[in-house]
């Protein structure tokens, strides 16, 4: 049982100061993505899970062969979009989107989608300033 | 009628019917006619408040005490006692899904159902789907198609859904304000919001839907949308899809239970809409308390056991 | 039913007058018997008053503590050294600390270090980010703002956590990992088992309501959709051998102050980087006004640190995002936790497998 208490102790991760920090401290993203794996991928969006606790993008992403491959991609958590009005219609199939991310550890199509944004370079879901800081309405184009 | 209603529901003026006799052959008829004045206007007080009973609730003759906003009060700690978490239908006993490990334990009891008018109203395809559901519902997910698609939710201790978490066998609690409802349940922790008095729309599925209540009399009456597809009825295999409507009903009998009632809809599964009813029993022992089942601990093994180290 | 015998008419002469009385009364409350369903009966519901000292109250008479509130703040729980001796910021100091609060939150999307995979574009949580509290620390007891000492039986058992994951260790560095052998080498939170209370800073979703019935608060968080009932009625606590990740709370009124006893924490369960089983908090929550609710709670572990400390932390409820029970959505996380512990675990595999292990 002690070490048990231990070994989940050691993965808390939670030695930390406990001070609020930007990151999310929720995930262990090491222990899924691989920093020294990252991708970019232009897709189609094939479907849109805003579930918790991190919201999932399917998109289809046609290789330069012609081929096409399908990637998951995980994404932000949805709670807080809905709290500014996006909902489940807001990224519909059919869009297309680009990806910057890392990819899974295990090498599967799966990646941490740091970056989602349209062709244009316009990010996904912000207006044209968005920078986040206080008093920007991301909304507004 | 109305001598009779006093005698029946006024104990104070029993004495005051009695003397009524006894002074019949007085000179005191002052006396009498204060008696007959006071009879004649609590008849007239209680025959309008009976007459309003029964005409906003026809099935309820129990009139719960109200919360401070004037509804019947739901608030408490509530429980199913029944079967229904096994099979929503009529169905005998049966072993458990390991009988040369567990033997009596866990197995089936049996039970005459929840659901009103016959076996449940399923499309061809959808009662095929449902023995395959049934058949396998203990597969261990091994990859997230197979999770998504295959196994008994309850097995890895996912949120119930509704109706399904009001009779799983553990307690739920009721915690009524004017503006929301909000009802725990034991198995999982699962909570709901039912919101009253306004419409806000749900953004997106959820696994436990999105709940609009408004009283009708001595009842609650709920609307459940938006559930996610994944929940499942009972351990039976018995499913929904993401058009599922269910319109629930609470109301009281008596201090110590509610007649709880659910109404389903969903065309993509079933020929038409059916019904479960059954009373949910108050926790009166005493310091009943709501106590957390976490149970994602337990159905860890049974999701990830696969990827485990060698 | 007693018959009462003509000469027991002398004693009961004055019933002519309480029949005569209670007609009256009958004819005058008629009106509202015909109207008693779905309406409050006047006398028992407490008017408002219109008095800016007059402590907001439920219609039972306990202080009112409901609403919905976020629990976010910038404001770090320990004084940086920085700040060393100032308990309080100046406005000045506060506004410039804000400005440099939105520099941060455009800094997070920049170019990652090697070996960070980062997180999300800040646009996911940028409106989630809170405010600053105008204290430099949440503590308040110790009076530098830290947290006291660990015992050295606290510290001993953080040195072996420590060597204990970096025994786990493969790669060089920044490109190193640690292996997670099974589920339970991960987080609490990241298995969406359970996630540490007190709730204290958390990057989103850091909503919750207060509910109040006679008898009872209850308090419902939108993270890990936790619910907290805490029983006013003097009952005990759970017998010591009943643990659960949320614990088992108490609640009591001293003046308007709810006061909330909190124990019986499951031992895996962890708090601050130590485990919870020894854990006592006592809570204090006090409105302060319309918006805001001063949340204080004595944290108390003689086996982890030396001696108890305190935290204040308000509850807001004037944060736009979090207006109404609406606004708290369903956190189904286990639920949709699959390919997280998929990717997770896997990717252990894999990277023993490259280790040679």
């Amino acid at each position: 049982m002690r070490m048990k208490l231990l070994v989940a102790l050691a993965a808390g991760g939670l030695l930390l100061d406990g001070a609020a920090t930007a990151m999310p401290a929720h995930h262990a993203f090491n222990s899924e993505f691989d920093a020294a794996k990252p991708i970019k991928l232009t897709g189609i969006v094939k479907k849109m899970e805003w579930i918790n606790p991190h919201s999932w993008l399917t998109i289809d992403v046609k290789k330069a062969d012609g081929t096409v491959e399908t990637w998951e991609i995980e994404a932000g958590a949805p709670n807080a979009m809905f709290r500014r009005g996006f909902n489940r219609n807001s990224l519909p199939i059919g869009t297309e989107v680009v990806v910057n991310g890392f990819q899974a550890k295990d090498g599967r199509k799966r990646a941490n989608g740091r970056d989602i944004s349209f062709p244009d370079g316009k990010k996904l879901f912000m207006g044209s300033s968005g920078t986040g800081a206080p008093g920007d309405d991301p909304l507004k184009p | 009628m109305r001598d009779r209603l006093i005698v029946a529901r006024l104990p104070p003026l029993c004495y005051t019917v009695a003397r009524l006799r006894e002074v019949r052959r007085t000179r005191r008829r002052f006396t009498v006619l204060t008696i007959a004045f006071a009879a004649a206007v609590a008849g007239a007080v209680l025959s309008q408040a009976a007459a309003r009973v029964v005409a906003q609730a026809p099935a309820a003759a129990y009139r719960a005490p109200r919360t401070p906003d004037g509804k019947p009060s739901l608030n408490g700690i509530w429980q199913a006692m029944n079967e229904a978490n096994w099979d929503i239908e009529a169905h005998g006993t049966g072993p458990s899904p390991y009988p040369e490990l567990l033997g009596a334990l866990f197995a089936q009891p049996a039970a005459q159902g929840v659901v009103e008018g016959g076996p449940l109203p399923y499309t061809p395809e959808a009662l095929a789907k449902k023995k395959e559901n049934f058949a396998k519902r203990l597969t261990r997910p091994t990859s997230r198609e197979l999770n998504e698609t295959t196994g008994d939710p309850e097995a890895k201790c996912y949120m119930p859904g509704v109706p399904r978490a009001t009779y799983m066998p553990m307690p739920f609690q009721i915690v009524q304000t004017p503006q929301q409802v909000l009802i725990a349940y034991e198995f999982a922790n699962a909570t709901r919001e039912i919101h009253i008095g306004r419409k806000p729309e749900a953004p997106a599925e959820s696994w436990m839907g999105w709940s609009i209540g408004h009283w009708e009399g001595e009842t609650l009456v709920v609307d459940v949308t938006d559930q996610i597809d994944r929940t499942w009825f009972d351990r039976a295999g018995n499913f929904h899809s993401s058009a599922l409507h269910v319109i629930e009903r609470y109301t009281p009998m008596s201090a110590d239970h509610l007649m709880y009632e659910a109404t389903i809809e969903d065309p993509k599964v079933f020929t038409r809409p059916w019904k479960m009813s059954m009373p949910l029993y108050r926790r009166v022992e005493k310091n009943a308390l709501f106590i957390d089942f976490k149970c994602v601990e337990y159905a860890q093994e049974f999701m990830y056991g696969h990827l485990l180290s060698k | 039913m007693a018959i009462f015998s003509a000469s027991d008419e002398r004693r009961f002469m004055p019933w002519r007058v309480w029949i005569a009385a209670i007609s009256v009364v009958a004819l005058a409350t008629v009106p509202l018997a015909g109207q008693s369903s779905g309406k409050p009966a006047p006398a028992s519901v407490a008017k408002p008053v219109k008095s800016v000292n007059v402590v907001k109250k439920t219609p039972w008479g306990d202080p009112d503590l409901q609403g919905v509130y976020t629990f976010s703040t910038l404001t770090p729980l320990q004084r940086p050294d920085a700040l060393a001796a100032k308990v309080a910021l100046t406005e000045a100091e506060l506004a410039e600390q804000e400005e440099r609060d939105a520099e941060n939150r455009v800094a997070e999307d920049r170019p990652l270090a090697p070996g960070n995979p980062g997180t999300y574009n800040n646009f996911w949580t940028s409106n989630e980010k809170g405010r600053r509290t105008g204290r430099s620390s949440l503590i308040i007891d110790p009076q530098d703002g830290r947290r006291p000492p660990l015992t050295p039986q606290a510290q001993k058992l953080r040195d072996q956590l420590t060597d204990e994951a970096a025994a786990r260790r493969v790669g060089t560095p920044p490109f190193d990992h640690v292996i997670y052998r099974s589920w339970k080498d991960l987080p609490a939170y990241t298995q969406c088992v359970s996630r540490p209370m007190p709730r204290q800073s958390q990057a989103y979703n850091h909503g919750l309501q207060i509910l109040q019935v006679p008898g009872y608060v209850v308090i419902h968080y939108e993270s890990m959709h936790d619910v907290r009932f805490i029983p006013l009625d003097g009952r005990p606590h759970l017998p010591d051998n009943i643990r659960l990740w949320n614990g088992d709370s108490r609640g009591h009124w001293e003046g308007n102050t709810l006061v909330v006893d909190w124990t019986n924490f499951d031992p895996r369960q962890e708090y601050e980087g130590a485990p919870q089983g020894n854990m006592h908090f006592v809570e204090r929550f006090t409105r302060v006004d319309a918006k805001t609710i001063d949340y204080e709670v004595t944290v108390d572990d003689p086996t982890t640190w030396t001696k108890s400390w305190k935290f204040l932390l308000p509850w807001r409820a004037d944060d736009p995002n979090y207006q109404k029970p609406e606004d708290l959505y369903e956190y189904a996380c286990h639920e949709g936790n699959y390919r997280q512990m998929e990717d997770a675990l896997n990717g252990s595999r894999v990277l023993e497998h490259a280790a040679g292990k």
